[in-house]
C-alpha cells in the first residue's frame, strides 16, 4: 500500500455512525474510490497513518490480499493497537452506502476512533494507494456512554440533603475526566478512578442540583448520557 | 552596532581594537586642511600584487595634504596570461576590510587612458594645470616579471598631447632569503641597459636595505611607501617648491628620509595598556568583597521562612486569582460520617493542614487530590508553559541577577559554586501550616501551600540555571578581557629611554582620567559598561572602544608634535627642543640612504626638504634658518604630529649598481 497526496476527488463527507444491537453502522458519502480502509482503535492509541499501513502491509503479503480480503473481519490486528479492515466500493454501495462493523469490535467502557480512508486500486501495478485526507473530516470517535446515577436524601429541617452518586467502572480510566457539577456553586469536582463503581454521599445545600460532565480534553473518550 | 564616533567597524579581538584606536589618535593629528592641491592631473600605478598591499600608506598621505586628492586615480597592473590587466581603485578602507578594487579588468593602455580623460575631464579648479599628467608607477623590486614590468613603465605613453612625467619608485628588496634580493637586483641590472632611453623616464630606487645596515622589515617599510607619497607632493604640488622640481626628476636616483614623529602608534598602544589594566584595577578595588552565603541570599532576596520574594510576588499576582471559594471542599464526596469527626478535631486544633489533608484524601478515594491537582496545581503549570509569560519571567530574573551582583561578585561566587548549589537546594517555608478554624479553611490554606511549594519550586530553577549561567559568561568575560589584554599588551616595546618616558607619562595620564571618573562614595563601577556581565568579545571590545574614545577627547591627547616634547620633557625652552629636534634628525638622517649597494656609488645630494605644518615652532625656526631656499626647502603638510626631512640624491655611476658581490 502506498499513500498517495490529498485529492479532492478521494475524500468522504458526511462521515456519522449508529450503533445498533448487533452491528455498529458507519456511513459516508464519496465521490471516487475503489476500496475503504476502516481503522478501528482505543482513542488512547496514537495511530500514524504510515506506519501502520507499513504493518498491515507486511502482514497481509500482498495489496491484492487486502482487497480480497473478507470486510467484515480485519485483515490486520496489532494486540494493544488498531484493526483494519478492507472494504469495496461496489460491497459499500450495494449495502446501501453503509459499512457494517461487527458490534462485538467495540468492547464497551472502551472509547474508539474510527477513521476511513478513500482508495485507488491501481489493476497494473497490483497496488492498493491511500489517498491522504483533509483535516480530521474522516475520523469519528465512538465515546464510552457514562450512566451516572444520581438521587437525593433529604433530612427534615435541614439546610443541606446528601446526593448519592454512583459511576461505573471504567477500563483504562482517565483520571479526572468525569467530573460532577454542584449548581449554584458551579465547580466541578474531578473523579479519581478510585471514586468510579461506588456510591459517593456529597452533602449540597438543598436546593443545589448536582449533574455529571465531561471534563474538555476527554470528550472523544467520554460522553454523559 | 552604533558607536559614538559614528564608525561601523566591528572589533574582533585586542589587536584589531589597538589598530582602531590608533588610527583614532592619527586622525585627531590631522590638522585644518592647508593649501596644497595637486597641481597636475596624478594617476598612481601600482605594478603586481607585491607592492599593491602597500598603497594606502601612499594614498593616506596624498589624501592627508592634498584637498583635490580624492581626484587622483590609482591603478593596479598585474601581468596575466594574456597581458597586463588592469583594475581601477573604487574606495579605500581600511582596518580589517580591504580595498575595494574594481571587479572588472580591462587592457592596461585602455585602463590608463580612462583614468587620465576622468581627470582631464574635471573642472578647470581641480587641476589647475593640464598640460602635464604625472605618472607614478610603483614596482616591488621582488615581484615576478619585474623586467616585463618595466618594459611596460618604458613603453607607456598616453595618447594625448601632454608632457608625461613617468616616475618609477623601485622598491627593492635587499633581503637575501627567498630569492628577493637577485629578483630585485635583475631587475636593476635590466634597467642600467636602457640608458639610451633614459631609462624611460626618472626612476627612484628606494631599498628596504639602509646605508647604515639598518633593514626594515614589515613594520617599519611602509616608510618608503610614504616616502613616495612625500616625492609625489614635492613634485606636483601647485604652490612653493617650484624652482626645485627640476631635483626630483631624470636619470636614477635615491633618497635619504628621516622621520620624526610623535609616536602616536606607541602612544595608543601605552595608553589602551594602561587603560585596561587601570579599569580592572579599580573595579577590583571598588567593587569586589567576600562574597557570603547569607549576602548572595540576600541579594536573591531569598528568606527561610518567606521563601523567594519574586515567586510569592508573581504567585500572588498571577496565580491565586485562579483558585476556587475554598467552601468548594466541603463538596467533596466523603465516605461515610467520617467527616463529623474530622471536623472536631479541626476544631479542637489537633493535627496539622497537610496532615488532614492525607486524612481527608483517603476519606474522599484521592478525590481531594483531584480537586487539588486540578484547581490549585495546573494552574500553577500551565502558567509557566505560556512561552510569554516564561519569556517575561525569565527576563525579570535576569534583570534581578543582573542588578543584584556586580561583575567582581559574580567572578567570586563562580568560584564558590558550593554556594549557589547550597541556596538552591534548600527548602524554604518548610514551618508547617496550621489547622485553621474549619476543616474548608485548613484544606484550602494546605492546598494554597502545595500550589505555592510547586510554583516556587519552578521559580527556584529558574533562577538557578539563570546564575549559573550568568557566573559562565561572567567567567568568559573576563577571559575575553584578559585576553584582550594580553593581545594588546604584546604589541608594546619599550626600547630606549623615549619609550618610558612616553610610557611614565601616558600611563599617568590614564590613572588620572581612571581616577577622575570614579564616582565618589558610591559602591558602583566605574565603567559599567566594560563591566556588565556580557556573552562576546566584539561587546566587551566596544565598551572598551567608547571608554577610550572618551579619553583620548582629553587635552593630553590632542597634543602636536611639540606640545607632546613640552609636555614630557617639562617644558623644555624652544632653543633647547629645537637643538633637540635638529640633532635627532641629524641621527636618523645618517645612514638613512635607501640603497646598500655592493660597492660605493658616491650619490650626489641634488636637494633637501623639510615636510613639517608651518604652524609650528620649528617650522618657523627653520623658514628663518640661512639655509632655508639654498640648502633646503619648506613643504607645508596637515599633520601636526610629524617632521619629515627628505635629501634627494643623483646615482650618477649607475654602472656601478650591484645589490649582490659580483666579479668583474
Amino acid at each position: 500500500m502506498k499513500v498517495r497526496k490529498y485529492s479532492a476527488e478521494y475524500q468522504t463527507r458526511e462521515f456519522s455512525l449508529t450503533r445498533e444491537e448487533k452491528n455498529v453502522q458507519i456511513s459516508w458519502r464519496f465521490k471516487e474510490g475503489s476500496h475503504f480502509l476502516i481503522f478501528v482503535y482505543d482513542s488512547r492509541y496514537t495511530f500514524a497513518l504510515k506506519p501502520a499501513l507499513e504493518k498491515a502491509t507486511k502482514a497481509a503479503g500482498s495489496d491484492e490480499n487486502i482487497i480480497f480480503s473478507d470486510s467484515r473481519r480485519p485483515f490486520f490486528e496489532e494486540s494493544g493497537g488498531f484493526k483494519a479492515f478492507c472494504c469495496s466500493e461496489k460491497e459499500f454501495l450495494s449495502s446501501k452506502k453503509c459499512y457494517f462493523l461487527p458490534a462485538g469490535e467495540l468492547k464497551r467502557g472502551v472509547p474508539y476512533t474510527i477513521s476511513v480512508y478513500v482508495c485507488a486500486y491501481d489493476e497494473g501495478k497490483k497496488l492498493l494507494q491511500v489517498i491522504e485526507p483533509e483535516g480530521e473530516q474522516n475520523v469519528l470517535h465512538v465515546p464510552v456512554m457514562v450512566h451516572p446515577e444520581i438521587t437525593y436524601k433529604t433530612k427534615a429541617f435541614s439546610k443541606q440533603k446528601e446526593c448519592l452518586l454512583k459511576l461505573p467502572s471504567l477500563e483504562s480510566y482517565k483520571e479526572g475526566a468525569i467530573m460532577y457539577h454542584v449548581d449554584p456553586l458551579n465547580i466541578d469536582f474531578p473523579l479519581p478512578e478510585k471514586c468510579l463503581g461506588k456510591i459517593l454521599s456529597v452533602m449540597v445545600p438543598k436546593d443545589a442540583e448536582v449533574s455529571v460532565r465531561i471534563r474538555n480534553e476527554y470528550r472523544e473518550f467520554y460522553k454523559n448520557v | 552596532m552604533g558607536k559614538t564616533d559614528g564608525s561601523e567597524q566591528q572589533f574582533h579581538s585586542g589587536k584589531e581594537l589597538l589598530e582602531g584606536c590608533i588610527k583614532k589618535l592619527n586622525e585627531g593629528q590631522r590638522g585644518e586642511s592647508g593649501g596644497n592641491l595637486a597641481r597636475y592631473p596624478v594617476v598612481v600605478i601600482m605594478m603586481g600584487e607585491k607592492s599593491r598591499e602597500h598603497m594606502r600608506h601612499i594614498k593616506d598621505t596624498l589624501d592627508a595634504n592634498w584637498n583635490n586628492a580624492r581626484f587622483l586615480r590609482y591603478l593596479n597592473v598585474v601581468k596575466k596570461e594574456d597581458g597586463f590587466k588592469c583594475r581601477l581603485l573604487k574606495s579605500a578602507e581600511y582596518y580589517g576590510a580591504e580595498e575595494k578594487w574594481d571587479t572588472k579588468e580591462t587592457d592596461f593602455a585602455d585602463a590608463l587612458n580612462a583614468a587620465i580623460i576622468n581627470m582631464l575631464e574635471e573642472d578647470e579648479k581641480i587641476f589647475t594645470d593640464k598640460s602635464s599628467v604625472k605618472m607614478e608607477f610603483v614596482l616591488d623590486g621582488a615581484e615576478e616579471d619585474g623586467k616585463d614590468y618595466y618594459d611596460l613603465f618604458l613603453d607607456t605613453n598616453s595618447q594625448f598631447h601632454t608632457n608625461d612625467l613617468k616616475t618609477l619608485y623601485l622598491m627593492l628588496d635587499q633581503n637575501p632569503l627567498g630569492g628577493r634580493v637577485e629578483a630585485s637586483d635583475e631587475v636593476l641590472q635590466y634597467i642600467k641597459t636602457k640608458k639610451e632611453e633614459n631609462y624611460g623616464g626618472t626612476i627612484y630606487l628606494l631599498s628596504n636595505y639602509l646605508q647604515s645596515g639598518n633593514m626594515l622589515g614589515k613594520n617599519k617599510i611602509w616608510q618608503n611607501y610614504r616616502l613616495v607619497a612625500n616625492i609625489i607632493l614635492l613634485g606636483g604640488n601647485k604652490k612653493g617648491v617650484a624652482g626645485s622640481n627640476k631635483n626630483l626628476y631624470n636619470g636614477i636616483k635615491t633618497v635619504s628620509y628621516a622621520l620624526k614623529t610623535k609616536r602616536t602608534e606607541e602612544i595608543a598602544v601605552i595608553a589602551l595598556s594602561a587603560l585596561l589594566e587601570e579599569m580592572y584595577r579599580d573595579e577590583e578595588q571598588n567593587m569586589s568583597a567576600d562574597i557570603s552565603d547569607k549576602e548572595v541570599r540576600e541579594k536573591l532576596q531569598i528568606s527561610p521562612n518567606n521563601g523567594i520574594r519574586f515567586a510569592e510576588e508573581l504567585f500572588q499576582k498571577k496565580i491565586v486569582q485562579h483558585f476556587p471559594d475554598e467552601r468548594g471542599f466541603a463538596y467533596l464526596p466523603f465516605l461515610g460520617r467520617n467527616r463529623d469527626s474530622l471536623d472536631k478535631d479541626v476544631k479542637k486544633g489537633q493535627g496539622n493542614a497537610m496532615g488532614i489533608m492525607k486524612v481527608v484524601d483517603n476519606m474522599t478515594m484521592e478525590a481531594l487530590s483531584a480537586y487539588v491537582r486540578m484547581y490549585f496545581l495546573e494552574p500553577a503549570e500551565s502558567f509557566w508553559q505560556q512561552e510569554q509569560e516564561k519569556e517575561e519571567c525569565t527576563r525579570q530574573i535576569r534583570e534581578i541577577l543582573n542588578s543584584a551582583f556586580s561583575f567582581m561578585d559574580l567572578l567570586e561566587l563562580s568560584k564558590k559554586e558550593y554556594i549557589v548549589d547550597d541556596i538552591f537546594n534548600s527548602e524554604y517555608m518548610i514551618k508547617g501550616i496550621g489547622v485553621r478554624d474549619t476543616l474548608e479553611r485548613t484544606l484550602g490554606a494546605a492546598a494554597v501551600e502545595r500550589s505555592r511549594k510547586l510554583f516556587s519550586d519552578i521559580v527556584k530553577n529558574t533562577m538557578r540555571s539563570e546564575l549559573l549561567g550568568l557566573l559562565e559568561r561572567a567567567k568568559k568575560h573576563e577571559e575575553n578581557y584578559l585576553r584582550c589584554q594580553k593581545e594588546v599588551g604584546q604589541e608594546q616595546i619599550v626600547t630606549g629611554e623615549e619609550s618610558e618616558s612616553l610610557e611614565k607619562f601616558y600611563t599617568a595620564a590614564v590613572k588620572d582620567f581612571v581616577s577622575r571618573n570614579r564616582k565618589i562614595n558610591a559602591k558602583e563601577s566605574t565603567f559599567p559598561q566594560v563591566f556588565r556581565t556580557r556573552e562576546s568579545m566584539e561587546e566587551i571590545l566596544d565598551a572598551i572602544w567608547e571608554v577610550f574614545l572618551k579619553m583620548i577627547r582629553e587635552k593630553t591627547f590632542t597634543y602636536n608634535f611639540e606640545e607632546e616634547i613640552d609636555a614630557r620633557m617639562n617644558n623644555m625652552n624652544a632653543t633647547q627642543r629645537q637643538i633637540l629636534v635638529t640633532q635627532e634628525l641629524q641621527e636618523m638622517l645618517m645612514g638613512s640612504i635607501r640603497l646598500k649597494n655592493a660597492i660605493d656609488v658616491a650619490p650626489m645630494k641634488m636637494g633637501g626638504y623639510y615636510l613639517i605644518n608651518e604652524s609650528a615652532e620649528y617650522a618657523k625656526y627653520l623658514a628663518n634658518a640661512p639655509g632655508n631656499g639654498i640648502d633646503f626647502q619648506l613643504f607645508d603638510i596637515n599633520r601636526t604630529d610629524c617632521i619629515e626631512q627628505i635629501e634627494v640624491y643623483d646615482i650618477n655611476r649607475p654602472e656601478l649598481l650591484h645589490l649582490i658581490d659580483f666579479e668583474e
